[in-house]
């Protein structure tokens, strides 16, 4: 009859009247048609009485026994069953405990033999099979696991010696490590040094080559030549020497003279170009000679100038000649005076 | 109206009975076994339906079931348990309607039932619970020693301890869980009877 297993939680609902009224009235008709049901909604009836009874029930399902289950004066007289039952039960349910252990722990080899229960014995004689096998398997098994056990604890030798020379090995590398940095402190050390030691060279080196730039750009600055003496030139007007007339004009040089200059007055301008030439009297030499001279037409004279060193204390005589346009020279004129230094 | 009074004029006589009795039991002769559990499920019906009075509408549904077989001389459209069912049905709608008649909300008969119910426990709660304990002790003596050792180890204790108790009883006494269920309810259900009997005394 029974096509499926009903959920307890189902039924509690059910029994509570915590159910819609469709599945309420398919649930009731179960419970006249269904034996297996209508045995389960007894039994679940009956747990959830107990439920109550204990003070296991709580929440939602609790408010609803109270409210709904108890409304009913015939399962109120369950619950009162119950009740007493679970007080009753308490003190009996030690009688069977005492009697259950005096039955495992006094009877059980009289029993097992004196009992003709062969499917018990034969039972049991396949467990103590069983468990000699398992034993065997068991001493076996442990066997292995010492050996592996022992292998194992060489193993461990080995990898704690290991792990100690890595140790060690660490504290080495530790101890470089540490020496190294020590090293390197002292190194930078001596390298701020230096560098401190070399900025400062370089500093003095610039302030070297600003120095010597310095030197080098005075160097190539022109040197500062004394003062230039203005070149002293002596200057005085001559007249052609008169005949008769024994008295040399005197030309007092004062020191320092550079040049002579020298205004020759003419008798008459006949003449484009002259030339004038400083002779010795005394050697006939020509000490001094100009070039093509224009005369001054509004004066008549003639400018000359010449080196003041050519004349020692001594008379010289000045010889102009009148050139002609065929390139010949006439002289014409002849100035005599006596240099004094 | 006139149907209704016809009904209720009618008796369950001997012979009516017999033949009810034979096609509850479906061919099988249960010993009377199945019209007590059929009036047992109609009593815990109409007891979830909050009914005030479950047994005699259980034996009203059951009469009137009895006077249909014997005026119909069989009953073939449903089981005996589906007819009980669908009877049951119409007797407890026509108690909802003559609730109604009589203008008390169900709600408050209920509630006054418990109250009253409720006040009687409160003031008799001691003597009633000192009582049931000897009859406990007086039903469950007469009960077969394994009948007295699974109702005691099944229905004891809370929730973890009825499950060891019962997993314990079921390898005792070689038999499934379900068939312990059953077995144990069925206990109960007697000695809840017998109790019931012997505290009313």
């Amino acid at each position: 009859m029974k096509t499926k297993t009903y959920k307890k939680k189902e039924i509690t609902a059910f029994l509570l009247g915590g159910l819609n009224e469709e599945d309420a009235e398919r649930l009731d008709e179960f419970s006249f048609t269904d034996d297996e049901f209508a045995d389960e909604l007894k039994s679940a009836e009956k747990d959830l009485i107990d439920s109550y009874v204990n003070g296991e029930l709580a929440g939602e399902n609790l408010e609803k026994f109270k409210n709904h289950y108890l409304a009913s004066p015939v399962r109120r007289k369950k619950v009162e069953f119950a009740g007493a039952f679970q007080i009753f039960a308490k003190d009996k349910i030690k009688e069977f405990q005492t009697e259950n252990s005096e039955e495992q722990n006094g009877g059980f080899f009289s029993k097992f033999f004196t009992f003709p229960r062969l499917s018990l014995q034969w039972g049991l004689a396949v467990a103590a099979l069983l468990l000699l096998i398992f034993g065997g398997f068991v001493f076996l098994e442990n066997s292995r696991l010492r050996d592996e056990l022992s292998r194992t604890k060489t193993n461990d030798d080995e990898i704690l010696k290991r792990e100690a020379e890595l140790i060690a090995r660490e504290k080495q590398i530790n101890d470089e490590i540490s020496n190294q940095r020590d090293k390197n402190s002292e190194n930078e050390k001596e390298l701020a040094r230096i560098r401190e030691e070399r900025a400062k060279i370089e500093q003095e080196l610039k302030i070297k080559q600003e120095r010597q730039n310095e030197q080098r750009a005075a160097a190539q600055q022109p040197t500062p030549k004394p003062p230039l003496r203005q070149p002293s030139v002596f200057s005085f007007v001559l007249i052609p020497t008169l005949r008769g007339n024994n008295q040399l004009p005197t030309l007092e040089l004062p020191p320092k003279t550079d040049s002579v200059a020298i205004k020759l007055e003419l008798e008459s301008n006949d003449y484009d170009f002259y030339r004038v030439a400083l002779r010795n009297p005394a050697s006939g030499q020509i000490l001094w000679q100009s070039g093509k001279i224009k005369s001054k037409a509004a004066n008549n004279y003639l400018n000359i100038n010449f080196p003041a060193n050519l004349l020692k204390s001594q008379v010289y005589s000045l010889e102009v000649k009148g050139l002609l346009k065929d390139g010949a020279a006439e002289i014409i004129s002849d100035y005599s005076f006596r240099a004094v230094r | 109206m006139q149907k209704t009074e016809q009904k209720k004029d009618w008796t369950l006589n001997p012979n009516a009975f017999r033949k009810f009795l034979e096609w509850l039991d479906e061919g099988a002769d249960s010993g009377g076994q199945k019209y007590l559990e059929m009036r047992g499920r109609l009593v815990a019906y109409f007891d979830r339906k909050n009914c005030l009075t479950p047994d005699e509408l259980a034996d009203e549904t059951l009469n009137r079931v009895a006077r249909r077989l014997e005026e119909s001389g069989k009953i073939e459209s449903e089981t005996p348990a589906k007819f009980c069912y669908i009877t049951a049905r119409f007797v407890f709608m026509e108690y909802l309607r003559s609730a109604k008649k009589e203008s008390v909300p169900l709600d408050d008969v209920l509630q006054t039932e418990k109250s009253r119910e409720f006040s009687v426990e409160a003031n008799d709660e001691r003597l009633l619970k000192e009582k049931m304990l000897v009859c406990l002790e007086k039903c469950t003596n007469e009960l077969e020693p394994e009948n007295r050792e699974i109702i005691i180890r099944y229905y004891f204790g809370e929730e973890r301890v009825k499950i060891e108790n019962r997993t314990g009883l079921a390898e005792k006494f070689g038999i499934s869980k379900n068939a312990l269920t059953i077995r144990a309810c069925r206990i109960r259900e007697k000695l809840e009877k017998c109790v019931g009997k012997c505290a009313e005394k």
